[in-house]
């Protein structure tokens, strides 16, 4: 009997077992991945057998969203896909990243060692180590194509892969070129770092220097936005990755100057710089334990303001979005008025305080209203819940839909993704007691429910704003209390 | 006996469990929103009321604010006709996969919603106590004027554009539709900032 009570038990837990895994299954690519790479410690043939199903997982769910890129000829999409397979990609592959991740390796160290002689002889050990790069190329090809009589059913993989040599030799050498003036100018604190670094990125650039074929320094297909070249929601998957294997797809360098007193070293931990992003390394294993998006391309408090867009208030600012403007073209005057002690400039997404006298930037605030937020990713610093109460018992995390408040909007989130995915409720500019009722608000606004109630009198007029109906003194013009709530 | 009793109790909360997860799925998965705002939309929402292959909601949908529509609000969205986006330049609306179109698209849209439950006899009593020209914050946090020609209600943008409201006061459970002839354009950032900002 107990036996029959044990299995019915086993049985629930099984039939459970699908539905509560689901949301892990979806939004832990991370997860995943670290199971993945513990497998193929193990052996090569066990993590390519228990490994397969995940690939091929992860190849379903995200394959609209990345035929586009691929459109585009951005080997980054593709390769950054694969990841998703993680160490459970076939063997062929694997061996090929080995291959191109031990080569450098070597020239690492002959550079390092080169280095310690002077300026002059680094150069040229650069130079060297590009013919030996270029020679492990070659020999890679040659192990893949070994492999393939051995596995021929992987030829179209493995056929990828050789493209991939390549394009990344195009796409490192054309993003560094963009990167080479902030490079240059932290350069001299990069030599004092020498025992944490991994590779030299100067050394990438002068080998694929100038080659064309990119726009904005990015593959077709993938415009520079806020976080460099890497597409959408590819810089979450580095997450519990090699710092090794993350270089493949970013760019690091060291950490900027600016950030040097935020993100210090440690005896457990260093810290790298790609794609607007801060990488911390846990030493012990080099995996990425951290992933910190430095918003607005990194400027933060106590950092001056870039006085190329700080223009004054008056100023007629060129067409085109990805100029810099002011806040008043989103209406973010409403949120963030200019005064006496702070100023608000909007630039990359962000709306910065600047001190008006000393051009330190104050506060950041990171808005993602008004479209650029349909479609963008939620970074994933953001992912806390900040819905504001009026509005929680309507807009609530489930499975299936995350909500993200930013000035303007409520936004629906999708949360395997962290896609943007709707505009839930928008928001306008609020009103609060004590404020004077702003321009525009003249008209009677109540909703049909209230208006039986809350009718405009020559003693009060009534006003509906985010969820709350407010009471204006018509005389005064002064916003005087909340009389309703609608929402909760 | 006990333990198998206990077993059993398990077993129910485990299966109990699983079906609750797959009913909040199902919910969701057909409106794509909580419950909860779904009930408060009501039944007949402003997303439901017009037509879905109109321009106006195809643009909605491309800014995300399809949903926006179906959502509690509420909300005073004046709705240019299909004839009236045909008047725009041509690829004002168009190509909404472009971040930076979308965007534009998105800024348009808003600044034809207004916050709350604006009737049109709200607009004219407003129109009158401002002596003519009633001034209108809309959720985009921009502002167009409404003037009377006659008995009709005609908005203007920041740039003069004017539209006519042709059918007012068609009333939604989360808000208030007023169809208009001609399309809205917001001040952009070639427009000079407003003065005293």
């Amino acid at each position: 009997m107990t036996r029959l009570f044990l299995a019915a038990g086993v049985a629930a837990l099984a039939i459970a077992m699908p539905a509560s895994a689901k949301p892990g299954e979806h939004g832990n690519g991370g997860g995943g991945d670290r199971a993945a790479q513990a497998r193929g410690g193990g052996g090569h043939d066990q993590a390519r057998g228990g490994g397969g199903n995940a690939f091929r997982v992860e190849n379903r769910g995200g394959g609209r969203a990345q035929a586009n890129v691929q459109r585009g000829g951005g080997f980054q999409m593709r390769s950054v896909e694969r990841r998703g397979g993680g160490f459970a990609t076939p063997r062929v592959q694997r061996q090929a990243f080995a291959f191109a991740d031990r080569g450098r390796g070597h020239a690492d160290r002959t550079v390092q060692v080169q280095r310690a002689r002077g300026h002059a002889i680094r150069m040229s050990g650069g130079e060297r180590r590009i013919e030996r790069g270029n020679a492990r190329i070659q020999r890679v090809q040659p192990m893949q194509a070994r492999n393939l009589e051995r596995h021929p059913m992987h030829v179209d993989r493995a056929q990828t892969v050789q493209n991939r040599v390549f394009d990344r030799e195009r796409f490192n050498g054309q993003r560094m070129a963009d990167r080479a003036v902030l490079h240059d100018q932290f350069r001299p604190e990069r030599l004092t770092r020498i025992g944490n670094r991994d590779w030299d990125d100067r050394d990438r650039w002068d080998r694929g220097f100038n080659r064309a074929g990119f726009i904005d320094g990015c593959p077709p297909g993938l415009a520079m936005k806020n976080n460099g070249c890497l597409p959408p929601g590819q810089a979450k998957k580095l997450f519990g990755r090699s710092i090794r294997d993350a270089e493949r797809f970013t760019t690091f360098s060291d950490v900027p100057l600016g950030f040097r007193a935020f993100y210090q070293d440690t005896p457990d931990y260093y810290y790298r710089y790609g794609d607007g992003y801060m990488y911390r390394v846990d030493r012990s294993n080099d995996l990425i334990s951290a992933l910190l998006p430095l918003i607005g391309g990194g400027y933060v408090p106590g950092m001056a303001f870039p006085s190329a867009y700080n223009y004054a208030p008056g100023y007629t600012f060129p067409l085109g979005f990805n100029d810099p403007y002011v806040s008043d073209y989103y209406g973010f005057n409403s949120f963030y008025p200019d005064t006496q002690y702070v100023d608000y400039r909007y630039l990359n997404g962000n709306v910065y305080g600047v001190d008006p006298y000393s051009g330190l930037i104050e506060d950041v605030i990171p808005t993602y209203a008004y479209g650029y937020g349909v479609g963008q990713v939620l970074p994933a610093s953001y992912g806390y819940y900040n819905v504001p109460y009026q509005y929680r018992s309507m807009y609530y995390d489930t499975s299936d839909n995350n909500y993200w408040y930013a000035p303007g909007a409520i936004y629906q989130v999708d949360p395997s993704s962290q896609l943007i995915t709707s505009v839930a409720s928008l928001l306008s500019p609020g009103l609060s007691i004590g404020q004077q009722l702003p321009l525009g608000y003249d008209v009677y606004n109540v909703p049909y429910d209230y208006r039986q109630t809350y009718y405009d009198t020559p003693d009060a007029w009534y006003r509906y704003n985010n969820g709350n109906i407010y009471q204006v003194d018509p005389t005064t013009r002064l916003v005087t209390a909340i009389v309703a709530s609608l929402l909760t | 006996m006990r333990k198998s009793a206990l077993t059993l109790g398990l077993s129910v909360a485990l299966l109990s469990i699983s079906a609750c997860n797959q009913n909040d799925a199902a919910t969701a998965n057909k409106t794509g929103q909580t419950p909860a705002a779904a009930k408060a939309a009501g039944s007949k929402t402003i997303a439901a009321g017009l037509a879905a292959d109109s321009k106006f909601m195809a643009a909605a949908k491309s800014a995300g604010l399809d949903k926006t529509l179906a959502g509690p609000g509420p909300y005073t969205v004046f709705v240019p006709d299909d004839a009236a986006f045909a008047k725009l330049p041509a690829g004002t609306i168009d190509n909404p996969s472009d971040a930076d179109q979308r965007a534009r698209i998105t800024s348009i849209l808003t600044y034809h919603i207004l916050p709350g439950t604006v009737l049109a006899a709200d607009i004219a009593k407003t129109i009158d106590n401002a002596k003519g020209k009633a001034v209108m914050m809309t959720v985009g946090g921009q502002t167009f004027s409404a003037a009377k020609d006659g008995n009709d209600i005609v908005l203007s943008d920041s740039a003069g554009n004017k539209a006519r409201v042709t059918k007012a006061d068609e009333q939604y459970s989360n808000g208030v539709v007023h169809h208009i002839d001609a399309v809205l354009t917001p001040p952009g950032p070639g427009s000079k900032p407003k003065a005293g900002q």
